[in-house]
C-alpha cells in the first residue's frame, strides 16, 4: 500500500495508525538521532512526532506533497523544540512550517528544500545496500577511493562501479 | 575486474567509463567545476550513458553539499544511512 493510501486510510478509519508508525517508526528515530544526538531518549521525541502528526494528519494534503516530506517537517520542528529547550539549537535549524503544505508546490524555498531532503532520504534507503554503502562512503563520508575499495573489499573499478550505479538511481529523484 | 555485474544494460558501464566517472568524481569532489565535454571525449561513442552519470555525480555533490550546509556539525553518515549501526558493530 502506497503512504497516501496508508494516510487515507487512516482518516477513513479503515488502517489503524499503528501501521503508519510501523512504517516510518525506523526513519523518524534515525532522523531525529542525527538531529539531536546521542544520550537523548529517542523513543519519547518519536512518540511526540507521532502523537504530532495523528493530531494534524487531517491537514495533510497528499496533492502538495509526500507523507514522508511531511513527516521529515514534523521531526525537524520536534527536533528543533527539543533542542531550543535545551538551549543548544543550531541557528540555522528553523522551525517549518507544517501546517502550510512542506511541499514541492508551496512559493517557499524551504519547502521546496523540504521535499529535496525527503526525495534523496527516499531514494537512498531504496538503494541496493551495496550501493548504499558505497554512495555514502564516497559522497557523505568522502572517503577515496582507495579507502572506499579497501572498507568494500573489492577492488577501485568496483568501487566505482557502485558509487556510479547508486548515483545513476538517485539521480532519477531528483 | 573484480565487480559483479548485473542485469541491467543501462547501468552496466564499461571499464574505460568507470576510470573517467572515478576522475571526474574526484574533481567534483576536490571542489573543481569540471567540464563534462571534455570528460567525455576520453570515452569517443560512449554517449548519453556516460553524461548521465556525470551529470548525475555534479547534481548529487550538489545536493550532498546542501544538506551539508543544512545540517552544520550533524553526521550526515547516521542520518542517511539506515545500515549505519550495523555498520558499526
Amino acid at each position: 500500500m502506497l503512504d497516501t493510501e496508508l494516510v487515507v486510510g487512516v482518516r477513513k478509519g479503515e488502517v489503524d495508525f499503528a501501521v503508519v508508525i510501523e512504517n516510518f517508526r525506523q526513519q523518524v528515530h534515525r532522523w531525529l538521532y542525527a538531529m539531536v544526538g546521542p544520550g537523548v531518549d529517542l523513543e519519547e521525541l518519536t512518540e511526540r512526532v507521532f502523537i504530532r502528526a495523528y493530531s494534524r494528519l487531517g491537514r495533510y494534503d497528499p496533492a502538495k506533497g509526500s507523507f514522508g516530506t511531511w513527516l521529515h517537517t514534523i521531526t525537524h520542528n520536534v527536533a528543533v523544540s527539543f533542542l531550543r529547550e535545551r538551549n543548544r539549537a543550531p541557528e540555522s535549524l528553523d522551525a517549518m512550517t507544517e501546517d502550510e503544505a512542506p511541499t514541492c508546490a508551496g512559493p517557499s524555498e524551504q519547502h521546496e528544500a523540504a521535499e529535496a531532503r525527503a526525495r534523496l532520504y527516499q531514494r537512498i534507503d531504496e538503494l541496493d545496500p551495496r550501493e548504499r554503502h558505497a554512495f555514502i562512503g564516497r559522497h557523505v563520508r568522502r572517503l577515496s577511493w582507495r579507502k572506499l575499495a579497501a572498507e568494500m573489499g573489492c577492488c577501485l573499478r568496483s568501487a566505482h562501479y557502485w558509487v556510479a550505479r547508486a548515483i545513476a538511481e538517485l539521480r532519477k529523484g531528483l | 575486474m573484480c565487480r559483479e555485474r548485473k542485469d541491467e544494460p543501462d547501468l552496466d558501464f564499461t571499464d574505460e567509463e568507470l576510470d573517467v566517472y572515478g576522475d571526474f568524481s574526484d574533481a567534483v569532489l576536490g571542489g573543481k567545476n569540471p567540464d563534462i565535454e571534455e570528460y567525455m571525449k576520453r570515452v569517443p561513442g560512449s554517449g548519453a550513458r556516460l553524461k548521465s552519470l556525470l551529470e548525475g555525480e555534479a547534481l548529487v555533490s550538489a545536493e550532498v553539499a546542501r544538506l551539508r550546509a543544512y545540517y552544520p556539525g550533524v553526521d550526515l553518515a547516521r542520518l542517511l544511512d539506515p545500515d549505519w549501526r550495523s555498520r558499526r558493530k
